[in-house]
């Protein structure tokens, strides 16, 4: 190994072991949850778990001292990609030592559904997990949603130099203000002031079901994290069937399509642009593509007869698109019902819904609603630019934040994305029918995992074979940080291995 | 005095922040809500 390499490995694992005790310490809010309900099992695996978190991230900073503590580019997309697999592992020690799931491979695939906010799950008996393991898969919902990294620039700050590749890494490419570590603080500001409101009113909108006031508070703290995060994981598996209330499944459309904007729209509104969200491109491009897609999907589900009027829509048809759409994931019917009772065309509108997703730089998955927008008005552009005399000059603009003129560069990058994508969904998708499961249920399962979204047509199961398992974390952990960061390890390690095999 | 008028000034802007956010939403579920109307039988 060059000298090079040997000090570029240095630096990432100086980084990764600082990360990762930061995350073993938010051990320490599960563990508290499972003190208050008396659940002393749990306490012991989440006191191992910290353990295990603090011996690694120690070991990586002490293997990896002296280094150099300015990231560079490319050692902070790393340290990106490299520190959800670590967090993931790490993270699933819990879940492992609860005997909750099957095997680690479930137990890491969990804990990626919950960092990436996809909210597919392998859990066994979710209807009887105890406080402190639901406390931590929705905890893990809510961080992921915001970002791993976001979180550690605000609990490190001041050890952390270069960190704004760190943030890019993690697909979030707005900076809200001037210093990154102020826009972290920024970005959780807002999360905790929903939170404070959002658990609030599903709390009482609990109490008024009837839930005994301790359970309303932590079903209500509980899904906030998950509706916020667009992450789709529930404390029980019927998700939010199981609360049989219009009013729990309002509140929560409302909470994730909140959870679904772009930071940088909310920091905008909040500090007093308030016609942004009528203009911004995502919003914008929201609206346009929900409404057209709820009206194929609900047509269809008319038409259809299955749901006959219109509360019956608009809980079953209604929620699911938008659920979809904004990458949640909740869910008012049983799986197979997408597959038994949705004509085609309101297939085909959810599976698009859930591959658009929601906006850039917020807790959502899928395309972006910025790349749509983007491609959409490149397109335009170059009908103008065929329509128009060849003398002329064809400006076409967009509002994000503030009016920009569309370049072209911003076309290509935003295509390049959305080629990724797809690709990945395709590859999903065949891997699915190649393990012998049924088209439609591979395509609709494959955008689920693609979009980040959680919605699943009952493929994804315990009995889904291991190397599926391992596909679909893969998917999850590439689509949420949105290629980039992980082609870059890639990358690293191709070069690494090719120099070895030069020397050899 | 200045600094407690500069920070009821930053509250007052979160606070319709929030609000403009939940009534846009709430629009948008009502718009929803219609459409389902209109297809229901």
């Amino acid at each position: 190994m060059t000298r090079t390499a040997y000090e570029n490995i240095k630096t990432i694992g100086y980084y990764i072991g600082k990360i990762v005790i930061a995350f073993g310490l938010l051990m320490l809010i599960p563990m508290v949850t499972a003190v208050v309900s008396a659940e002393w099992n749990v306490v012991l695996y989440f006191l191992i778990g910290l353990a295990v978190a603090v011996i690694v991230g120690y070991f990586l900073i002490i293997l990896s001292t002296p280094c150099q503590k300015k990231l560079n580019w490319s050692q902070g997309m790393i340290v990106a990609s490299l520190t959800w697999i670590v967090t993931m592992m790490v993270g699933a020690l819990p879940y492992w030592l609860s005997g909750n799931w099957l095997t680690f491979l479930d137990a890491c695939f969990d804990t990626m559904s919950g960092f990436t906010t996809t909210g597919l799950t392998l859990v066994q008996d979710m209807d009887h997990l105890s406080d402190g393991i639901n406390m931590w898969r929705l905890l893990l919902t809510y961080l992921g949603g915001q970002g791993i990294i976001v979180l550690a620039l605000i609990i490190l700050p001041r050890t952390m130099s270069g960190v704004f590749t760190l943030y890019i890494g993690e697909a979030k490419d707005v900076k809200l203000l001037p210093n990154v570590v102020n826009t972290a603080k920024a970005i959780w500001g807002i999360s905790l002031a929903y939170l404070v409101i959002g658990s609030a009113a599903l709390m009482l909108a609990g109490i008024w079901l009837g839930m005994q006031p301790f359970r309303a508070l932590l079903h209500g703290i509980w899904i906030f994290m998950s509706a916020w995060s667009t992450g789709g994981f529930a404390p029980m598996s019927q998700s939010i069937l199981y609360y049989h209330s219009l009013l729990y499944e309002v509140i929560t459309i409302i909470i994730f399509i909140i959870g679904s904007f772009n930071f940088a729209l909310h920091y905008s509104i909040w500090t007093g642009n308030r016609k942004e969200i009528y203009k911004n491109i995502e919003s914008v491009s929201f609206l346009i593509t929900s409404t057209i897609l709820i009206v194929l999907a609900t047509a269809e589900l008319a038409k259809t007869g299955v749901y006959t009027n219109a509360a019956a829509l608009f809980r079953k048809g209604y929620y699911q698109m938008i659920s979809g759409h904004t990458t949640t994931g909740f869910m008012t019917i049983y799986a197979r019902q997408f597959i038994h009772e949705w004509g085609s065309l309101a297939m085909i509108a959810i599976i698009i819904a859930m591959l658009f997703g929601a906006s850039a730089s917020s807790t959502a998955g899928g395309f972006k609603g910025i790349r749509i927008g983007i491609v959409v008005k490149s397109i335009i552009q170059d009908i103008k630019r065929l329509m128009a005399p060849q003398s002329a000059i064809t400006i076409e603009r967009f509002h994000f934040i503030r009016t920009q003129i569309l370049e072209v560069d911003y076309a290509r990058s935003a295509m390049l994305i959305i080629i990724a994508y797809l690709v990945l969904f395709a590859t999903g998708t065949v891997a699915n029918v190649l393990y012998g499961y049924p088209l439609l249920d591979s395509i609709f399962e494959s955008a689920s995992v693609t979009g980040n979204v959680g919605l699943s047509a009952g493929l994804t199961s315990v009995s889904m074979p291991a190397g599926l398992k391992i596909l679909y974390i893969f998917m999850m952990w590439i689509a949420r940080l949105e290629f980039m960061s992980v082609l870059v390890l890639f990358g690293f390690i191709l070069k690494g291995a090719s120099k070895t095999w030069q020397k050899n | 005095m200045r600094i407690t008028m500069h920070k009821i000034k930053i509250q007052m802007s979160i606070l319709w922040g929030l609000l403009t956010e939940i009534l846009y939403v709430v629009g948008l579920v009502v718009i929803g809500y219609l459409i389902c109307l209109f297809f229901s039988k």
